[in-house]
């Protein structure tokens, strides 16, 4: 493929310009041939760009087996949310590829309503957002996703509905008070689950930052909440790109008026990027960004150490997507443990190498069972990769190296 | 549909305060210090209308720093691409208040459709309205649809200023939905100016949070803030202004620049100020200038939180820096709180954090802008204008010009007779004595802690910060040991020039100071002025001949400038002072050495290695000078001290194996040597001498092929070194390749034909490849080619004739044209004849 003009800048990037992921892409397809997918990863690691590639493509290529994306943030009701569901359901409609009958939906709507409203706009003619829908939501996205599912079923295809920042959501809805609406969305999509299990023909992504087991650890510390909705899903790991991909990601970045000191040194310079920033793409972005901010463009040697010295030591976007690991602690886990994972942590980011678990715990003046839990929060939080040694003992190290330098530097 | 435009005004608005309504033109020559950020700016929305991308930027810089001019010129800029529509931009004003939360912001998006596409505005207002009819729950649907309506296809751009306001007022909730928004429309992007990096895009739990690539605006320096003057003055056509911005004026455009602190607003103001540069006016100008201010500033403040209020306040008036827990007690607030708000503070650039000389653990604290400070200071001040015009005169005017206006002012004093006048001469009398007494107050402060600052970043390292820090001191404190000082760094910079510069400036203050005058020798040394340094040295001698150091800088220049037996001389005078003197031991062996006399340059080195065992080249040295006394077992075992004091990745390693090689070799232990050198290899591939002694050694070993080898390497290294040729063509003829051999002799001979040695062993290969009787005619025919000609070879040239015409060509008379004992030769020897 040809490399194309891509921005410097992050934040949102238009469905045709994502870069590479292919290869995550098929893989996430070949799960969802028999299940339901849970990503949990932390922030601006590429989860809702790979997502968004995915349903488009599918729709673009025409594919048989068609996605669907939604975004949940700052859907602040369960009213809210089943308007976003069913207006995004609409537009797809107007479309012609998504055909939804929605006829239990409107009966559902008009034993409630009685009347449609109103006031109409354009060919938008119905809200949900109405007090006496309120008790009967569950029954309209049952039916509306049952609806889906009849649908799929009659064509012979599958649909993916694609739920990003769900835990997020959730989050919120807990945190302002709303955690009954929480645990009764998470029964629903528990349920609806197995209502659409036998025609196969729905499957579910769930995509979010914070990680789906902190919201629900902490619906079952605070709100005595016992459900698993995710047991039946399988996890995906997005990982670093493809060496390919993340060298692709450069060329195109370089075609945004970059120069290098020496033309012969272009491919050096892109290989000695992606290394640093661990194929990371955000990061890569962010390496070009400084370059061009800082240094005019000019890729050399010095400017790229610069790059990086920047991208490390300053206080930027950047900088802030790191420190978001100290927050996430803060945020999402009670203060002592936070405070023992941070020490977990320094002592791994002056390790030279993965550190033993045994060693951890003789280096830390705290309860060795305390740590053992830390270590396996911070591990199943992705701060960390776990690996075994020749002993079979688990052993624990930073899961990026650029990742540890930037704690190694400013917070160890 | 042509975009509206309001853009009319000229410079006079300009100056005015700020760039909303002034023309392009203008705008863009007033771009100092932000060209180049515009022009990214610029070539972001062109990537948005050309490439199909998204930019998300957020501009970050303190108010007045120029971030509406930068929006407004990059709006100018890409006026084609507005009126083309490729581009839609929603242009938010700067005084655009009143958003509440997601909706207004939509809305906010449509009123800015309506604002800048005039012939789209009735058709805007229409849908308006069918919009404010909508039920409320669900008006930011119909809102965001009427947008992605109106837009279409094409890329819809969002220019925003304090968009750090607008995301504190759209809360968690509306960010969320905003972002929301951004990732399903897919072709929105944003360029937002802030006055400061908004809590809500560096927390991880917040929507935005990494979300934008942000562009810190840098304070202008001074000499973009001179420019930036220069080129308003220039759009002026003010000539007057123009000739005092380029002598007199620039001391007080820096004084300025230092009250603003690169502030393009302020500076802009204080223009003006430039303009009324007289005595008499400037009183007057001041407090005009400070209550036009005070307005502008009062909102900077009123704003704030009260506890962040308080602790500007309080902070304006202490004057100088303050420790947080004064801060804590005299505002009282508690020490959890303060921090936080500190730190607010901090974020907002209203106050600097400034490390604490006293205390490492401790932080003061000071107001970010002296202007702010005096402003706050206008509603305090008890004392009239005093004080305030005291310190205003104390920072504007040097100690110098402050003495000669007092002077002036009590000469108009002594002959005015008028009372009032009298009295209007006392104040300005006692104004100047008051300045004069804070800029001596103000100044011993800063020097000492300019001193400090320097210090510290001697002891980090960091010359260069610390010559920069030395700039800063105020000229009145500059003495000797401050010349010194900087001439000291500059010595440790390596910029030897300047060093001499400033040391003889400090000299200058104070003559006597032998330190000074011993580093202006090293200083004169390093730049190779011999003559001058032994001056220097041989002048702190005569003060105090009992320092060793003295003497032994004196024995290096003298070295340096070839007069080794004085210098022989100064460096015993130093090792007489102080015995232990290693590197002097050290020096004296290398004049030893170079002499040859080797038995005394061992004894030197023996001294300097026995005192700093450590002492790598010394032990290097010893191994060279024993070798040379053919002491090869001491010689040894110095080259071994040497490569054990290094690293093994030491940068000399391989020269030192290859020496030991020699030794071996010396000592016809040929396996050693050879060991010896391919350790020198295994250290440095590319040590030439390495690969040709191994070589050599594989030759004496009778390993032909290796040696061969090795040769080519060494040849691959050098390949115009006249040795390798000789030792490859050596390396054949031991191996009867005659052809090879004489290929390889010629080569070395080409490159230097006056080597006896190659030519020897060429000529004598020749007869042997005659003797062989392994030739034919056209080897001859090339052969005979080369020799012609060549006198060194004359006798063998013909040779070569005569045993090709006579083997190949049966012309045997060819044989008289050679003398009789050469034909005896000839026949015996090389066509193997018996002859008598």
């Amino acid at each position: 493929m040809k490399p194309y003009l891509i921005s410097t800048t992050t934040g949102s990037i238009p469905d045709d310009k994502i870069v590479g992921r292919d290869r995550e892409i098929e893989l996430l397809k070949d799960l969802l041939e028999s299940q339901s997918v849970v990503i949990d990863e932390i922030r601006r690691m590429g989860k809702t760009l790979l997502l968004k590639k995915f349903a488009y493509l599918s729709v673009e290529n025409d594919e048989p087996n068609k996605a669907l994306y939604f975004i949940f943030q700052g859907t602040d009701s369960i009213n809210s949310l089943t308007d976003v569901i069913l207006n995004e359901l609409r537009q797809k409609e107007k479309y012609g590829w998504l055909k939804v009958q929605m006829h239990r939906c409107s009966e559902l709507y008009h034993k409630i309503r009685g009347d449609k409203a109103s006031v109409k706009y354009q060919d938008i003619e119905f809200s949900f957002a109405l007090p006496d829908f309120k008790i009967e939501w569950k029954k309209a996205f049952r039916a509306c996703i049952e609806d889906l599912a009849d649908h799929q079923l009659a064509k012979g295809e599958r649909l993916t509905l694609i739920f990003d920042e769900l835990p997020i959501m959730l989050w919120e809805w807990i945190r302002t008070g709303r955690a009954a609406d929480a645990m009764a969305f998470l029964d629903l999509l528990r349920d609806l689950h197995f209502s659409v299990k036998n025609s196969d023909r729905i499957r579910f992504i769930f995509c979010g930052s914070i990680g789906m087991q902190v919201v629900l650890d902490k619906l079952k510390q605070e709100h005595q909440y016992t459900g698993e909705p995710f047991n039946h899903m399988q996890k995906f790991q997005l990982p670093p790109m493809g060496e390919a991909d993340a060298l692709f990601l450069c060329e195109c970045l370089y075609l945004a008026h970059f120069q290098c000191d020496q033309i012969a040194s272009k491919s050096a310079y892109f290989e000695d990027i992606i290394e640093r920033c661990n194929r990371l793409p955000y990061f890569i972005h962010s390496v070009f960004h400084n370059l061009k901010h800082n240094a005019q463009g000019i890729l050399s040697n010095p400017t790229i150490n610069e790059a990086f010295e920047t991208l490390l030591k300053e206080k930027s976007a950047a900088s802030d997507v790191f420190e978001q690991l100290h927050q996430r602690l803060l945020i999402y886990y009670p203060q002592n443990s936070a405070k023992l994972m941070r020490s977990c942590l320094n002592l791994l980011s002056k390790a030279s190498a993965p550190m033993s678990e045994q060693d951890i715990k003789t280096a830390l003046s705290f309860d060795e069972d305390d740590v053992q839990t830390a270590l396996n929060l911070l591990w199943r939080d992705d701060f960390l990769h776990r690996t075994f040694d020749e002993q079979e003992n688990r052993a624990y190290a930073f899961r990026y190296s650029l990742i540890k330098r930037w704690w190694k530097l400013n917070k160890a | 549909m042509i975009p509206t435009s309001d853009s009319k005004n000229g410079l006079s608005t300009f100056l005015s305060f700020g760039a909303k309504s002034v023309q392009p033109a203008i705008l863009e020559k007033m771009l100092v210090g932000r060209l180049q950020t515009a022009d990214l700016l610029e070539q972001y929305a062109r990537q948005i209308a050309d490439n199909g991308v998204n930019n998300q930027v957020f501009i970050v810089g303190p108010r007045g720093s120029g971030k509406t001019h930068l929006l407004r010129v990059l709006y100018h800029r890409i006026t084609d691409l507005v009126q083309e529509k490729r581009v839609i931009v929603a242009y938010f004003a700067e005084e655009e208040y009143g958003i509440s939360g997601y909706l207004d912001f939509l809305i906010r998006i449509i009123n800015a459709f309506m604002r800048w596409y005039d012939v789209d505005k009735p058709a805007l207002e229409t849908q308006l309205n069918i919009l404010r009819e909508t039920p409320e729950s669900r008006q930011e649907y119909i809102a965001e649809k009427l947008i992605s309506d109106y837009v279409g296809d094409k890329p819809l751009l969002i220019l925003s200023e304090n968009f750090d306001a607008i995301l504190e007022a759209l809360g968690r909730n509306g960010q969320g939905k905003l972002r929301a928004w951004l990732y399903r429309h897919n072709r929105i992007s944003i360029m937002a100016t802030a006055q400061a990096t908004s809590p809500d895009l560096g927390r991880e739990d917040r929507p935005f949070y990494g979300f934008f690539s942000t562009i810190k605006l840098k304070k202008l320096s001074y000499e973009d803030s001179l420019t930036l003057l220069t080129t308003l003055a220039e759009t002026e056509k003010n000539e007057k202004m123009l000739t005092h911005l380029a002598g007199k004026g620039r001391g007080q455009v820096r004084a300025i620049h230092e009250l603003v602190k690169g502030n393009h607003r302020l500076l802009v103001t204080f223009y003006e100020f430039l303009k009324a540069d007289t005595l008499a006016d400037l009183s007057v100008v001041f407090m005009k200038t400070m209550n036009d201010l005070k307005p502008y500033y009062e909102t900077f403040i009123r704003f704030l939180p009260a506890q962040q209020q308080k602790i500007l306040h309080y902070l304006a008036l202490a004057k100088i820096p303050q420790k947080g827990t004064d801060i804590g007690k005299n505002c009282f607030i508690a020490t959890a709180s303060l921090t936080k708000q500190l730190s607010e503070l901090q974020r907002r650039h209203l106050i600097d954090a400034l490390p604490d000389f006293t205390d490492k653990r401790n932080k003061l604290y000071d107001v970010s802008e002296p202007l702010l400070r005096i402003a706050i200071e206008i509603g305090e001040q008890r004392e009239g204008i005093t004080a305030l015009f005291v310190d205003f005169m104390a920072l504007w005017y040097s100690h110098d010009e402050l003495k000669t206006q007092k002077a002036y002012f009590e000469s108009l004093y002594l002959v005015e007779e008028r009372p009032s006048q009298k009295q209007k001469l006392y104040y300005e009398i006692y104004a100047r004595e008051k300045a004069l007494e804070l800029k001596t107050h103000i100044e011993s402060e800063s020097a000492s802690s300019i001193l400090k600052a320097i210090f510290k970043k001697l002891e980090s390292g960091n010359f260069e910060a610390a010559i920069s820090e030395a700039e800063e001191m105020p000229l009145s404190r500059r003495d000797a040991n401050y010349h010194f000082l900087v001439g000291y760094t500059y010595i440790l910079q390596g910029k030897n020039v300047e060093s001499v510069q400033a040391i003889l400036k400090a000299i200058e203050l104070d003559s006597d100071n032998s330190e000074f005058i011993k580093h202006l020798g090293v200083a004169y040394s390093r730049i190779g002025d011999y003559d001058n340094a032994i001056e220097a040295y041989k002048e702190v001698i005569q003060a105090d001949p009992g320092d060793p150091q003295t003497w032994y800088n004196l024995a290096i220049a003298l070295h340096s400038k070839g007069d080794s037996i004085d210098a022989t001389d100064a460096y015993k005078k130093a090792l007489h002072l102080k015995p232990n003197f290693a590197e002097a031991w050290y020096n004296l062996g290398d004049i030893y050495r170079s002499k040859q006399n080797y038995e005394q340059a061992i004894d030197a080195y023996r001294n300097a290695t026995e005192l700093d065992k450590e002492k790598r080249e010394a032990w290097y040295n010893l191994g060279i000078s024993y070798n040379a006394q053919k002491e090869y077992y001491g010689s040894i075992d110095a080259y071994s001290k040497a490569l054990n004091t290094g690293s093994e990745a030491s940068v000399k390693n391989h020269v030192i194996w290859n020496n030991l090689g020699i030794v071996y070799g010396n000592l016809g232990d040929l396996n050693k040597a050879g060991l010896a050198y391919t350790k020198a290899i295994e250290c440095n591939s590319n040590d030439f001498w390495a690969w040709n002694n191994l070589g050599v050694t594989n030759l004496s070993k009778g390993l032909f092929q290796k040696a061969i080898s090795n040769f080519q390497k060494a040849h691959l290294l050098r390949p115009n070194e006249h040795g390798i040729w000789h030792n490859l063509g050596l390396a054949y003829q031991a191996q009867r390749d005659y052809t090879q051999a004489i290929m390889y002799y010629q080569k070395a001979s080409e490159i230097d034909p006056k080597q006896k040695e190659t030519n020897d062993r060429l000529a004598a290969t020749v007869i042997d490849f005659l003797k062989s009787n392994k030739t034919d005619t056209a080897e001859l025919i090339d052969l005979e080619v080369w020799f012609e000609g060549k006198s060194t070879f004359s006798v063998l040239s013909t040779y070569i004739n005569i045993y090709r015409r006579v083997v190949f060509d049966k012309e045997e008379k060819a044989l008289y044209e050679l003398p009789k004992e050469q034909r005896i030769f000839f026949e015996r020897e090389i066509l193997r004849r018996n002859v008598e």
